[in-house]
């Protein structure tokens, strides 16, 4: 890292049309993911075509303030109704909203705001000093390290386990059984299909993720005398106070580390990295029965994460010229639009824009935090609207959201179907979050399964000799059992399987 | 009751998923090599199986005070209903008059008066949506016969 | 009450009165005399198979963006992604052959419908004309042990290789098949998911070999992380000269993506005509040339008869080789 290319980068992108242009992408990108089921590389891929003129630091900047922002402002939704704008928000909802629901939806958004903000920062910066080395760390996992890598991330569905342990498996194997549908990705034949074309790609996670939230969701509230509308109550506390910040420092440090490790795989991003920080921020608590009753250190940890991601997704595709997700993808595209290899000829050739958008992403983040801030009394007015009107207007959302995918009216179906299986899921106290996880792991657990057999010719020891694979998984085995093995100590009844 | 219901849907999914799993290859292509298509699918539908007659026999066992009583309430079906409505329906009359209607029964539905303001806010909501999604954010929106 | 009922009734009529007269003013078209030809009168749709940013994407913006000089109206770019471009082709399949639908295709025109079975087939739609080809080259980390073609025909005869794929039945796959049915070397391939990880397999050294389009991995083989070592066209590239074709080393494996548009079957040879004029025209437009060169693909022009036969005879081609290969 060079401090003088950094600051000139800065200098380039502290120029008013720059710095309007990436306020304007974290803005849209915001809005985009607040919306249930438009998400960040919706978002990108939408507002891709007006980079085509501008500068590449200023278009590039612009796209990667859209990720930012969307990846921070699906939290705003999570909270406020309860329905995650994007998957990487799925864990805010725990605890933002019954924070919500008790008045301090303020310092909800507040602590979601400044954590979201610290997580990215601090990637980014990781991302400026420790680009080529991450890189290789990034390189060393192979199918056998990301399949330890998901099953660990599956584990954590038994701390979601709310009363029964047991209900929460079967909702994990349900969302695992959910995710095999689709076209076997090394055989090429259709499993589950039932002969639907439809169906070839699987369900997309966007329809099935909002029927599971929000629009069961909606279909609970009507019967409860609870509304999601808090047109009566008062919202106390705007921000969250600065003892309370202090306590969830731990939290945000240790999350901001995990999450930017996580975003630099190749195929896992913000919304693993939101789970294993959720669970981390559990485990090491101080206070982990707060967790899901209104903790803020449980909205502090997921949202580190989950930004902390996205400065760690750009190692592999500045680095490598790789791209880690769909969003990263699309990056890619638009870097080559504007005529730029990302890869190891960037700081070669590009060095430049390389710091500009450094400077950027740093731009970035302080922008969604100065607006989130600023913002929070007009995002906590969205709950003054009438519930009977509400409740309408998430379907319609929600609607859209699994419409644009696939520009296709067979997922809005699908997104009904959820609905009503999430409804009756609720109501039975079935834990719905496991099948989301199950159903963004699930795919990366099976391929990764294979492709590693086929590697080691079939032998299941390759497991055991590879030494990431082999950490991961006994950290994933100590970290289910230790809690079993500690009730049973302390001679607490456990809940029963 | 509703609980036992439920469990053995899961039951049932699992076994149909076993089932249909046999019908998969078992191997992948050309090389043979490593788990076939079949092995994920079967290993999950045995599990499935195991774990909901576990819980079924513990649901059995649970005295009849511990049973999560559910209720569906009409109106949550009415409101379903209404989804599925606009669902079908949009394709044929287009997206901002079946979301008006759609908002419009919604909100009428769930607060029983009939009321002009309502259908005012119906009509701005609807609008507020096709603004923000198709014009401002160029989202596609399902087109219908109408708009 | 009642007044309320009424003009909730009223407005409701309001409503559907105004849509009613809304869509009538839309429909303005009225008749065409059979005599004129007056194609194209609105804008043209083109849909593309792939996710709004993907390749096929950018590729049919591109295109559509400078063909509509010549052709006079706007191209309007439709994404339908899904199932490999099943999607697409099911939706083009059933839409009006009047020249106002057309379909951007690749080699996936033939390849989806073998590996999956879907019901629409290459022979559902009428070729307009082909306008390019991208390359597929076998790749190696710069450092390990292959660095040559003769290395991978060695080696692979010694142990068996972990050839990475993008897919099963793809284009990539093709060529690794062929080139294990001729050399007699031994492959193990391990599918994967599209790029992002595949790259990372190979740069890890977690697998031995793959097969991808030059300008994927412009960037790594300049910065020499990557190797070029072989590729399955007729001539070398411009851009990689020293990348030998397989048809030097004495195998003669031609397997290329090939990029075209087609329109539904049946459209009026006239409309046919005046979308291929537009293309072709487009392909020399600079914003063209500098996509394809930026993405290394080499333009090759053929007409919708010449483009049809071709079609036909990939078919036929890849049709043989999976099943050869046990795919289908």
């Amino acid at each position: 890292m060079d401090l003088g290319l950094l600051l000139n980068g800065f200098v380039e992108i502290l120029v008013p049309y720059n710095i309007m242009i990436t306020f304007f992408g974290v803005l849209m990108g915001m809005l985009f993911g607040a919306l249930p089921g438009i998400n960040a590389s919706m978002g990108v891929a939408l507002l891709l075509p007006l980079t085509y003129g501008m500068t590449p630091i200023a278009g590039l900047t612009m796209l990667l303030g859209i990720y930012c922002g969307a990846i921070y402002g699906g939290s705003i939704t999570a909270i406020l109704i309860n329905t995650p704008g994007t998957t990487a928000a799925a864990c805010t909802t725990f605890d933002g909203h019954k924070l919500a629901q008790q008045g301090k939806a303020g310092k909800a958004l507040g602590m979601a705001t400044i954590s979201s903000y610290i997580g990215g920062t601090f990637s980014v910066i990781v991302l400026i000093v420790l680009a080529p080395v991450l890189a290789k760390v990034a390189l060393k996992f192979g199918p056998p390290e990301y399949f330890a890598l998901a099953v660990f991330g599956l584990s954590i569905i038994t701390s979601l386990a709310g009363d029964s342990f047991i209900k929460a498996i079967m909702s994990g194997v349900f969302g695992l059984m959910v995710a095999t549908v689709g076209m076997d990705m090394m055989n090429g034949t259709p499993r589950y299909t039932f002969d639907q074309i439809a169906l070839l790609d699987g369900f997309s996670f966007i329809p099935v993720l909002i029927g599971l939230f929000a629009v069961s969701q909606v279909l609970i509230n009507v019967e409860t005398s609870r509304s999601l509308s808090m047109k009566d109550t008062k919202i106390q506390g705007m921000l969250p106070s600065l003892s309370e910040m202090k306590s969830v420092g731990p939290t945000i440090a240790r999350s901001s580390v995990i999450g930017t490790l996580v975003g630099i795989l190749p195929g896992a991003g913000a919304t693993i990295a939101s789970f294993i920080c959720y669970n981390e921020g559990k485990r090491w608590s101080k206070h982990p029965e707060e967790f899901g009753n209104g903790s803020l250190e449980g909205v502090a940890a997921p949202e580190a994460g989950n930004n902390a991601a996205t400065g760690g997704a750009m190692v592999p595709l500045l680095s490598l010229g790789i791209p880690g997700s769909e969003t990263t993808a699309i990056l890619l595209g638009a870097f080559m639009i504007q005529g730029i290899s990302p890869g190891p000829l960037l700081f070669r050739d590009n060095i430049h824009v390389a710091y500009g958008i450094f400077a950027g992403l740093l731009l970035a983040n302080l922008a969604f935090l100065i607006i989130g801030l600023f913002g929070v009394k007009l995002f906590v007015k969205i709950l003054q609207i009438p519930e009977r009107l509400l409740m309408p207007l998430i379907v319609s959302m929600a609607f859209v959201g699994s419409f644009a995918v696939k520009n296709s009216l067979f997922n809005v179906g699908i997104m009904m179907a959820f609905g009503l299986i999430g409804y009756f899921m609720r109501k039975l106290k079935f834990p719905i979050t496991p099948v989301v996880l199950a159903l963004v792991l699930g795919p990366m657990a099976e391929a990764s399964l294979r492709r590693a057999l086929i590697l080691s010719g079939g032998s299941w020891m390759i497991f055991v000799q590879r030494p990431i694979t082999f950490v991961l998984l006994i950290i994933t085995v100590i970290s289910v059992m230790f809690p079993i093995i500690r009730e049973k100590m302390t001679g607490k009844k456990a809940n029963s399987i | 009751m509703a609980e036992k219901i439920a469990t053995g849907i899961f039951f049932v999914i699992g076994l149909i998923w076993l089932v249909m799993s046999f019908s998969l290859a078992s191997n992948n292509f050309g090389g043979g090599m490593g788990l076939g298509p079949d092995f994920f699918p079967r290993m999950l539908s045995i599990m499935m199986i195991i774990f909901s007659t576990v819980h079924f026999f513990k649901l059995m066992k649970s005295p009849k005070e511990e049973e999560i009583k559910i209720k569906i309430y009409r109106l949550s079906a009415y409101i379903f209903a209404a989804c599925v409505a606009y669902l079908v329906l949009v394709s044929l009359l287009g997206y901002i008059i079946t979301t008006f209607l759609y908002i419009s029964l919604t909100v009428y539905l769930i607060s029983r008066k009939k009321s002009l303001m309502d259908l005012v806010a119906a009509l701005v909501a609807t609008l507020c949506l096709y603004g923000v999604f198709h014009l401002l954010l160029h989202v596609p929106l399902p087109e219908g016969f109408f708009i | 009450m009642f007044n309320k009922k009424r003009s909730f009734v009223l407005l409701l009529v309001i409503a559907l009165m105004a849509s009613l007269v809304v869509t009538g003013c839309g429909n303005t078209s009225g008749t065409t005399t059979v005599a004129e030809f007056k194609y194209p009168e609105k804008p043209v749709n083109l849909v593309v198979w792939g996710s709004p940013g993907g390749g096929s994407d950018i590729f049919g913006r591109t295109l559509g963006k400078a063909s509509e000089g010549l052709l006079g109206k706007p191209i309007v770019v439709e994404n339908k992604p899904g199932g490999g471009g099943a999607t697409a082709m099911a939706y083009i399949a059933a839409e009006k052959a009047d020249g106002y639908t057309t379909l951007a295709v690749t080699t996936n025109l033939v390849l989806t419908p073998l590996t999956k079975g879907t019901p629409n087939t290459f022979a559902d739609f009428d070729p307009v004309i082909m306008v390019g080809k991208d390359a597929t080259m076998t790749i190696a980390n710069f450092a390990g042990e292959f660095q040559s073609l003769d290395d991978v025909i060695r080696i692979g005869k010694e142990r068996t290789l972990k050839w990475g794929t993008f897919g099963i039945g793809t284009t990539d796959h093709v060529a690794a098949a062929i080139l294990e049915k001729l050399t007699g070397i031994t492959v193990d391939f391990v599918p994967f998911d599209g790029g992002g990880e595949a790259m990372a397999a190979l740069l890890g050294g977690h697998i031995d070999l793959l097969n991808g389009n030059p300008s994927e991995v412009a960037s790594q083989i300049e910065a020499e992380q990557l190797r070029g070592l072989g590729i399955y066209s007729e001539e070398r590239l411009v851009k990689y000269n020293d990348v030998p074709t397989f048809k030097e080393f004495g195998y003669d494996i031609i397997v290329e993506t090939w990029r075209g548009i087609v329109v539904p079957k049946g459209t009026p040879d006239d409309v046919k005509n005046k979308l291929y004029e537009s293309f072709k025209a487009a392909l020399d437009d600079p914003s063209m040339v500098k996509y394809y060169e930026d993405n290394d693909i080499v333009k090759e022009v053929m007409n919708g008869s010449d483009f049809s036969n071709f079609i036909t005879e990939q078919n036929e081609f890849f049709k043989t080789i999976l099943t050869d290969m046990g795919i289908i």
